[in-house]
């Protein structure tokens, strides 16, 4: 049997998440570039006006703040009390997932560790109601993954990255497992040469995880 | 110089060099570019002047009924592969198209695959129909004899028994590990079971049998429950928070297969708490349970946060 697939790096993860647009208010214009707009590869930026909120990529907003040059708005899922609502839902329902956005890990490590006064005050408070959102989702994933038992589809809504990534290795490696075994139960006279023709599993069940 | 169409056909080098050809021999014209002189260089020197349309033509016919895509024919035809390597180069997932067209190569991707080679070497209980002339030292030391007569039990690997079995001269004895015995042991718990110390490549060894035709038809069922049950009992605590030692105890007793599927979870895990810790902020332990969340809320507000965390 092939190795098991190769697993993203957390770090290429997150590079993946610095892609996703998110508020900020610029102290700073430009006025060599016209209507203060940035023109870059990926898109125009802007315009960029004092004290006038403008999105931009994470990655920008990033460096941005490096240098000073904005304040970070939080998203809208990270407010307390959204925060606080997704976390009761995830309690209550063990058997689904609550919308969030697919990177919201990174994205909420990288606000963490790099732009504290995003969240003022409310920093301690947000960070804990992330950590426990994220442990009640490794719980169910966990009782999920236990509950797998034979080559079967599982459908999985509203996984995040970081989670997709940690399950990756040994969801697939499972499954792939799993039906092999079931192959040979499938078919009982198989010589050599139909074992061969199937013995590439299918790629149907890993198109499960985006949604 | 202006483009205009975007790659109407294919062409070979030989047709290409075949063309550049054709026009010198129109005359010398000194205003042609000198891109088109240093292409003629290089394709005299890798065909020689005379390059041999008949010889491709030939080789596209004898490789008509191969699933192969036009441009692959065009990159065996410029590139003329002599090793094996090259091949593989050219035609992605050359093993798998191999096993489809129907060669003798067993188990067609796994060909390079250690795991697969290493299960091949078990060695299984059978006996030789026919015995076996005067290479008996080699075979069973423990004979005095040259020969081996008819009906002589032998323990020899996989490999060598799936080939004597394809020729009908040998039969395969149920192996230990797959007895009356361990089933029993399985069935009642799966996941106290050394499996590394009976057969590392437990399922593997299995499915080869299966493959040859010399397995008992309930070995498959065995097998789907014996990995159910270790899957949901074993596999799956990779990815939990389980100690140390816990984990090191329960990896001790994973076949060769289960482990590889450890180390998967394992490693993503670990992974993931490298990158978490790696900057900053240390993880608070979130309480769960609603009585301690309110303790812990009570405990919060008392205490000034800012002495639990160091800020970075």
């Amino acid at each position: 049997m092939a190795a098991t697939q190769a697993l993203f790096s957390s770090y290429e993860l997150e590079f993946f998440a610095e892609d996703e647009t998110i508020s900020i208010v610029p102290n700073f214009t430009l006025p060599g570039c016209s209507d203060n707009t940035l023109e870059c590869i990926g898109g125009a930026y802007g315009p960029f006006l004092p004290n006038r909120p403008v999105d931009v990529p994470l990655w920008m907003a990033m460096a941005l703040h490096q240098r000073k040059k904005c304040r970070i708005l939080p998203p809208a899922w990270m407010d307390i009390e959204s925060l606080k609502m997704v976390e009761e839902l995830e309690r209550d329902r063990s058997d689904a997932f609550q919308p969030l956005p697919f990177h919201y890990l990174e994205i909420a490590h990288m606000l963490f560790t790099h732009a504290k006064d995003t969240f003022g005050g409310n920093f301690y408070k947000v960070h804990d109601l992330v950590e426990s959102v994220r442990k009640v989702r490794m719980t169910k994933i966990h009782s999920g993954l236990k509950s797998l038992a034979g080559p079967m589809t599982v459908k999985l809504n509203n996984l995040s990255a970081m989670e997709c990534n940690l399950m990756r290795g040994l969801f697939q490696g499972a499954l792939d497992r799993f039906w092999k075994l079931a192959q040979l139960q499938a078919a009982p006279d198989a010589g050599e040469f139909e074992t061969q023709a199937t013995s590439s599993p299918p790629s149907g069940p890993r198109r499960q995880f985006r949604t | 110089m202006k483009l205009l169409e975007v790659q109407p056909a294919l062409v070979t080098n030989c047709e290409a060099l075949q063309v550049l050809q054709s026009k010198r021999s129109k005359g010398a014209d000194r205003s042609r570019p000198a891109s088109e002189s240093q292409l003629r260089k290089a394709l005299l020197d890798s065909y020689g002047p005379q390059p041999d349309a008949a010889a491709v033509n030939s080789f596209l016919e004898g490789v008509k009924d191969l699933p192969l895509e036009k441009l692959q024919l065009l990159h065996l035809v410029n590139l003329r592969p002599t090793k094996l390597v090259d091949l593989y180069l050219i035609i992605p997932d050359c093993e798998l198209r191999q096993g489809r067209m129907g060669s003798n190569e067993p188990q067609g991707s796994a060909y390079f695959d250690l795991h697969a080679a290493l299960a091949e070497e078990t060695l299984m209980p059978a006996k030789l129909i026919h015995g076996a002339a005067k290479i008996a030292p080699s075979l069973d030391p423990a004979t005095g004899t040259p020969d081996l007569e008819a009906e002589h039990p032998l323990d020899m690997p996989l490999w060598m028994l799936k080939g004597l079995l394809r020729q009908g001269s040998a039969e395969a004895r149920q192996p230990a590990f797959y007895g009356k015995r361990l089933r029993r042991k399985l069935k009642a718990g799966a996941a106290c079971e050394d499996l590394r110390v009976r057969c590392p490549y437990f399922y593997d060894v299995g499915c080869l049998l299966h493959a040859s035709g010399a397995a008992t038809p309930d070995l498959t069922a065995f097998l789907n429950e014996t990995f159910t049950d270790r899957y949901k009992d074993m596999l799956v605590h990779s990815l939990g928070g389980d100690s140390g030692r816990e984990i090191m105890r329960l990896q001790g007793r994973l076949s060769a297969e289960e482990a590889v599927l450890f180390e998967a979870g394992r490693s993503a895990v670990i992974e993931l708490q490298q990158w978490r810790g790696s900057r900053g902020i240390p993880v608070v332990q979130v309480a769960t349970s609603k009585r301690q969340r309110l303790a812990a809320a009570s405990a919060a507000s008392r205490t000034p946060l800012a002495s639990i965390e160091n800020v970075q």
